[in-house]
């Protein structure tokens, strides 16, 4: 099986004037995996996916395509520590558009490492858990939930456990 | 009256012509055509493909193996991978054209980087689409600054 390489990946944020570096995010924030800043094109990736290859290149996809997607108004002002002080409907305004950025983002992501008409393919048979999927397009479990919660969300009535084997 | 000669038949009187006429665009005599048309001579494949371009009908209808009498249109060239995803209108969609090609095992990641390179040439040469600098500005909030900065 042929899948999309980090290598390809790297090229296309190279591609685009993009410097990708590791800095211990973590540290900052617990659950923090990855940055992207549009303005100074820089991708920030945290030091423990050096040793998660499949999950560095499903977070590195992710930010890639926050430059294809880039952020609309309001974006920054999210992440800024005075966030809690703005008015509480423009604050829930702006998170409207921040997770709306970011589903942008991770859509384009998803359907990058696992193009819809292959994906269409192994999920309409059935015949695979979400891990075997993962084995088939080279990515993180996690990145193949979104996945299939996106392909749900086109065909509302289908149940997970039709599309899944259970393991 | 076989079922050739009877649609050949049809198909001259659909069209308005004369044996006489058909036998001088196709190059024979009219004798010959009404052979044809009644089944004591088949035509050979010659004759069979320039009497189905007088009549435009498919060869497979005037021999009765099929009842569709439209001709196949002539097959459309079949786009190179260059123009297949230079086509999209967005970068998004260009590259995920690219993956698209690499996962069916059409292409490899090395010609997956050549695609991609044409895109984007493609789509530098346009006018970017940025976000509105409004997007990083702080301004507007006093006391607002970015949680992180390079800086720490």
């Amino acid at each position: 099986m042929r899948t999309i390489s980090i290598d390809l990946l790297y090229f296309w944020a190279d591609e685009q004037d993009i410097r990708v570096v590791f800095s211990p995010l973590r540290a900052y924030n617990t659950g923090l995996l990855g940055m992207a800043d549009v303005k100074r094109r820089i991708i920030k990736l945290d030091v423990s996916l050096r040793t998660m290859r499949r999950l560095l290149k499903c977070v590195l996809a992710h930010e890639i395509g926050h430059f294809i997607f880039p952020p609309r108004p309001g974006h920054i002002r999210y992440h800024s520590c005075s966030y809690i002080n703005i008015d509480h409907d423009e604050r829930s305004n702006i998170k409207a558009v921040v997770h709306q950025d970011e589903r942008l983002a991770l859509k384009w992501a998803t359907s990058v490492l696992m193009p819809n008409v292959e994906f269409n393919r192994i999920i309409e048979s059935g015949n695979y858990s979400v891990r075997e999927i993962a084995d088939h397009f080279d990515v993180d479990p996690l990145f193949v939930r979104f996945k299939i919660n996106y392909y749900m969300l086109r065909k509302p009535k289908t149940r997970w456990r039709d599309l899944i084997k259970k393991t | 009256m076989t079922i050739l000669g009877k649609r050949l038949k049809q198909a001259r009187k659909n069209k308005g012509l004369t044996q006489d006429y058909v036998a001088k665009i196709i190059g024979t005599t009219y004798q010959t055509i009404s052979n044809y048309e009644r089944g004591t001579r088949d035509p050979d494949t010659e004759s069979l493909t320039r009497l189905a371009n007088l009549y435009e009908k498919s060869i497979d209808y005037l021999l009765g193996r099929t009842d569709d009498p439209t001709p196949s249109p002539a097959k459309k060239k079949e786009p190179s991978h260059e123009e297949y995803v230079l086509s999209a209108k967005t970068l998004g969609d260009s590259l995920i054209m690219v993956a698209e090609l690499v996962i069916t095992k059409v292409i490899d990641n090395v010609e997956a980087m050549y695609l991609s390179g044409l895109v984007f040439k493609k789509f530098r040469a346009m006018p970017a689409v940025d976000a509105e600098p409004a997007a990083w500005s702080t301004v507007d909030i006093p006391g607002a600054g970015a949680l992180y900065n390079e800086d720490d």
